[in-house]
């Protein structure tokens, strides 16, 4: 996950953005706490609306204070509980994410950064080690996608299968140890987010990947006329489908914030993504 | 629940043909109409079974197309019936399994939105919206297959941020304005509204 899943600022009232700005504050310093300085670096928006759903769907309140940053000590920012299950299990699912993605790196990258991924890879293999106690058994789910993920690249798969194994990632991830009285349409909530981040990412990438020779699963379709409009039909309408899931769902706090993100804040980055493609195509 | 034949508006003698038509014509006529389809849809299944257990033998030694028609009701609807029991328990692997067995000359309209149905749920709705489209080009008249393709049309367009955004009633000429990046002169304005607004005044009327 790449911070491709935020808030739209100007959308939201100041109140909300406190809330949504406190919730990351809580994530960087719940990270911090439990695995260093260092991985507080790592730390996207999009883990913040992961640890916001969750908080969401429970009927108990996260019980904001207020209390000071390290990195900006001057200024006084929100904060939850930070012995919250769903920040300590959002900022544990942060280093799985972190370790796999560095993974996919190793094997993407070129000489240099390859160099440079492997340098770091230790530390990270050590820094999830400590996750993967801490979480139990999803770590299995998110090695199990990770090997298809490779096998249905190494085929060239289409795009929906290609998406699936990030897409069901998400949904364990999302729907682990979470008490939800729908629990299929959490699922496939989580599911059709996953799905948009790793589309989005793709379109993203596009350009990139036929350049380097890698996967990307819109490459056959990158010469099309129409390629960024069949781009933006499939992401909107994973998204679409995942705002219908939303819709079901029992949501007890933060609903302006969570349909910030998936009306606008989705919406901004799709259009700034797909602004970039066109920008590199003319 | 109430007769079958009146629902449709024909006469209980009816053949197949004035069934049909009559069915048509009232799906086109409430096709937005959830409830009433519903209705429709089961008058006429409930029309076009009795057919298919009572007139199998006329209708086969029938007319041409009588004949063509009792095929898809009878066999082909029990198969893909059994289908549709599986999907709707939930059964995906099994109905996907059944579906994909049959060959590829019987894998009419139905088929397809069957297919769809099953991808959808799935989630894999590039796949799902083909489907969908192509079982909608072979039966357009069909309101279930071209409900789905609709659906799915109307996401891959964005509509449900128009329609959200017309139930908050936001809509503001500026809207447009504050998307665009980097738009500073939108923004000075915008600004320069608000401070006017602050002191009493406005500089901009619909803001």
């Amino acid at each position: 996950m790449l911070g491709y899943i935020r808030a739209s600022k100007p959308d939201m009232t100041f109140r909300n953005y406190e809330l949504y700005k406190g919730v990351y504050c809580t994530l960087c310093k719940s990270l911090g706490k439990r695995y260093g300085f260092i991985p507080r670096f790592i730390l996207s928006y999009d883990f913040t609306f992961f640890a916001m759903v969750r908080m969401a769907l429970r009927n108990q309140c996260p019980g904001f204070k207020k209390s000071r940053c390290s990195f900006n000590p001057a200024k006084k920012c929100l904060d939850c509980n930070r012995d919250n299950e769903d920040i300590a299990y959002t900022a544990d699912v942060t280093i799985l994410m972190m370790y796999h993605k560095l993974r996919d790196n190793i094997q993407d990258s070129k000489f240099f950064k390859r160099l440079f991924y492997r340098m770091i890879m230790p530390y990270a293999k050590h820094l999830y080690k400590k996750a993967c106690k801490r979480t139990g058994e999803v770590y299995k789910v998110l090695e199990k996608q990770m090997a298809r993920q490779q096998e249905i690249e190494k085929r060239n798969g289409n795009l929906d299968e290609s998406a699936d194994p990030s897409a069901v990632m998400l949904a364990e991830l999302l729907i682990y140890n979470l008490e939800c009285a729908d629990k299929e349409t959490l699922r496939k909530f989580g599911y059709m987010v996953g799905r948009w981040v790793y589309i989005t990412d793709a379109v993203n990438d596009c350009e990139d990947d036929i350049k380097d020779g890698s996967f990307n699963p819109l490459k056959s379709r990158f010469d099309d006329e129409n390629f960024l409009q069949y781009c933006e039909e499939m992401m909107n309408l994973t998204i679409g489908e995942a705002i219908n899931c939303y819709k079901r769902l029992k949501i007890f706090r933060f609903d302006d914030i969570l349909t910030n993100i998936l009306y606008d804040g989705v919406y901004a980055v799709a259009k700034k993504v797909l602004k970039k493609e066109v920008a590199e195509n003319e | 629940m109430s007769n079958p034949y009146e629902v449709l508006g024909v006469n209980e003698g009816a053949g197949i043909d004035e069934v049909k038509r009559a069915y048509r014509d009232l799906a086109r006529q409430y096709n937005n109409d959830y409830q009433k389809m519903d209705e429709i849809n089961a008058a006429y299944d409930t029309i076009v079974m009795n057919f298919g257990n009572k007139n199998r033998k006329n209708s086969y030694s029938g007319s041409n197309t009588h004949y063509t028609y009792d095929t898809a009701a009878s066999s082909g609807n029990s198969e893909f019936g059994d289908i549709r029991a599986k999907l709707n328990s939930g059964r995906i692997d099994d109905a996907e399994m059944l579906l994909d067995g049959i060959p590829h000359q019987r894998r009419n309209a139905e088929w397809f939105y069957l297919k769809g149905t099953i991808q959808h749920r799935r989630g894999w709705l590039e796949s799902a919206a083909e489907s969908f489209e192509r079982a909608h080009n072979m039966e357009p008249q069909n309101p279930e297959y071209a409900a789905a393709y609709k659906q799915l049309n109307r996401e891959k367009k964005g509509t449900f941020r128009k329609e959200a955004a017309a139930e908050a009633g936001e809509t503001c000429c500026c809207d447009s304005c504050c998307t665009c990046d980097g738009c500073d002169i939108c923004t000075g304005l915008c600004c320069a509204d608000c401070c006017c607004e602050c002191m009493g005044g406005d500089l901009i009327r619909c803001c």
